[in-house]
């Protein structure tokens, strides 16, 4: 373990450019996209960072405030975690300048709150990646929470109703995920995860197990998994475009995050596997994925489909944490990776679809047809990740978990996970369809959407295919090493 | 009658909670409008606060201030202090929900769920 202050930095960064906005943007016309851009970059550029330290020097570590654990807030950042908020600001750098056009067209004259905003939910992401303390991790899931409620009320017609189910419904995750951290803290006297994880095995296990399925309950709810799922598919359906492809691909993958991080960094498998937790998990999973394929088989509105596809998808991340083997750990932390890529380039282009050519339905995506190549071919590209096509990432995140339910005969999941990516090829070939067979219509703006959009989605989809191709190197050198101990 | 007194005065504070969080819990959900929603999430987020408050209690225990000379039996003030932290959550997610309340009755004039789902499947 090496002490230092890069991850405050990384979290400042930020959250001080939150505030700097906020002042500055009221001032200054247009200034609030500068600074929001170049504090993203900034992010980003200190993540990789963050990573390359941690690959050379090994987990870092900062005591906040000089006070040492386990009286302090410390934060820690391991190879996973660097993973992670690599993840956070680059595929939130991509998003957010990405839908720079889409910001000014959608909410003229509100740049400054929305910029805000934004830079809020991504300091929240990185200090739920960072923080080694069970409080804190609630305080930046709340930090986060509150400023996306504040992005889905801007949307238009319908949005602010959406917001406000999404707020007490969220709230009530959050309360029931600090009622969880109160058992624990009763059952053990420490919030420090380390600490915790040391003191667990001793402490009563009524409490313990009552704390961790509130956890669950209560992070399940920020992660929309199924049947917890209400709040979302209108949220991003309704959200401003640029606002739904920011938090999108985000949000929900970086609670699933902080699950996998809570419940085997603090509880540890052995004390997991008697509690029933997992099994519930990998049965909401399950559930998660047929019902989320399900629905988005049907549905007419391309980014509820969407919205859809993604409690689909977090039901595999769940599938696989909830076997608790290697493979299916693994399987779980690639394919929250994959997801995000994913959900970032097709949210991007339904904003394209959206504020370029006014399609906001699936079956209407023939208007793109000849006229947007490039957003075509990085819609086909995560389509197919999603579909599970090698050598895509979406294709290794299926594999490993499902690989990881064959280890433990467990046919049922194997059966859920068959049927969702059956379920996936349909939806995503109705989009496909529509994009590259049906008719075009004769009236219908000519050329791309605006080239930061469309060049996000590129390299936002070249990132799918190069975390598929160097997937193995990315399992051995930042996924294995970081996993808690499971079985095989 | 004394072994009840002394019940309600060890389990008082856990009974009250477990009433405000059941309390919280259905006005949240038998409650088409959405203020009385929020009023629900507002008691049961006074609910945990109220449980972690009891559980920094000790027997015989003091409020933690440090008085030279003397020896005292201190209550644990790290769950007061993480609980003011909390009650700050709940003021600005009261905030946001406010300023979202006003928006909605702007848009559609009242601040009730509709009957059927907010978003629009578009079939």
């Amino acid at each position: 373990m090496t002490s230092s202050s890069l991850p405050i930095v990384l979290y400042a960064v930020p959250f001080l450019a939150a505030l700097l906005v906020a002042v500055v943007g009221w001032y200054v016309r247009g200034s609030a996209r500068v600074i929001a851009v170049s504090a993203m970059a900034m992010t980003a550029t200190l993540a990789a960072a963050v990573l390359a330290r941690v690959m050379t020097e090994g987990t870092l570590y900062t005591p906040l405030g000089g006070w040492p654990p386990p009286l302090g807030i410390a934060l820690v950042v391991d190879r996973l975690g660097a993973l992670m908020v690599v993840l956070v600001s680059g595929v939130a750098s991509l998003t957010v300048t990405g839908s720079l056009r889409h910001v000014s067209q959608e909410l003229p004259g509100r740049e400054t709150p929305y910029y805000s905003c934004v830079l809020l939910v991504t300091a929240g992401l990185i200090g739920i990646a960072v923080t080694g303390d069970l409080f804190n991790l609630f305080v930046h899931l709340e930090v986060a929470s509150l400023a996306a409620y504040a992005l889905v009320a801007a949307g238009g017609r319908g949005a602010p109703r959406a917001a406000m189910a999404y707020l007490i419904i969220g709230s009530a995750g959050a309360s029931l995920y600090l009622l969880g951290v109160g058992f624990l803290y009763a059952a053990t006297g420490t919030l420090n995860m380390a600490d915790e994880a040391r003191l667990v095995a001793t402490a009563d296990p009524r409490l313990v197990m009552v704390g961790t399925l509130l956890i669950v309950a209560g992070l399940g709810v920020k992660m929309a998994l199924f049947p917890l799922h209400a709040w979302m598919p209108a949220a991003y359906q309704l959200a401003p475009a640029a606002a739904a492809s920011f938090m999108a691909p985000l949000v929900t993958k970086v609670s699933a995050y902080a699950l996998i991080r809570v419940l085997f960094w603090v509880h540890g498998e052995a004390l997991l596997r008697t509690g029933g937790a997992l099994e519930i998990l990998a049965w909401a999973g399950a559930a998660a994925i047929v019902a989320g394929g399900a629905l988005a088989l049907v549905e007419a509105d391309l980014r509820r489909m969407l919205a859809y596809s993604s409690i689909g998808q977090v039901g595999v991340v769940m599938l696989g944490v909830g076997l608790a083997n290697t493979a299916g750990m693994t399987g779980a932390v690639l394919h929250i990776a994959s997801d995000a890529l994913v959900k970032g380039v097709l949210f991007l282009a339904a904003g394209i679809a959206l504020l370029r050519f006014g399609v906001s339905r699936v079956d209407d995506l023939n208007r793109l047809r000849g006229r947007a190549p490039w957003t075509g071919a990085a819609i086909t590209v995560a389509g197919l990740s999603l579909v599970g096509v090698p050598p895509l990432a979406g294709f290794f995140g299926k594999w490993y978990v499902l690989s990881g339910a064959l280890q433990e005969g467990r046919w049922m999941f194997v059966a859920a996970l068959v049927l969702g990516g059956l379920a996936s090829i349909g939806y995503v070939f109705r989009i496909l369809e529509r994009l590259y067979f049906a008719p075009a219509p004769e009236h219908s703006p000519p050329g791309e959407g605006s080239w930061l959009a469309v060049g996000a989605c590129l390299v936002l989809a070249a990132g799918i295919v190069l975390l598929g191709v160097a997937n193995e190197s990315v399992v051995s050198t930042l996924v294995l090493p970081a996993l808690p101990e499971v079985g095989p | 009658m004394a072994a009840l007194l002394d019940y309600l005065v060890n389990r008082g504070p856990y009974l009250l909670f477990v009433v405000l969080a059941v309390l919280g819990v259905y006005l949240m959900t038998s409650h088409r409008n959405y203020l009385k929603a929020m009023v629900g999430l507002y008691l049961f987020q006074a609910s945990v606060i109220l449980f972690f408050v009891a559980i920094a209690f000790r027997v015989d225990s003091s409020i933690p201030i440090l008085v030279p000379g003397r020896t005292i039996t201190l209550s644990n003030p790290l769950p007061h202090a993480l609980m003011l932290t909390a009650i700050v959550v709940g003021v600005a997610t009261l905030g946001v929900a406010v300023a979202i309340l006003r928006r909605i009755q702007a848009e559609t004039g009242s601040i009730e769920e509709p009957r059927h789902e907010a978003g629009e499947s578009g079939r």
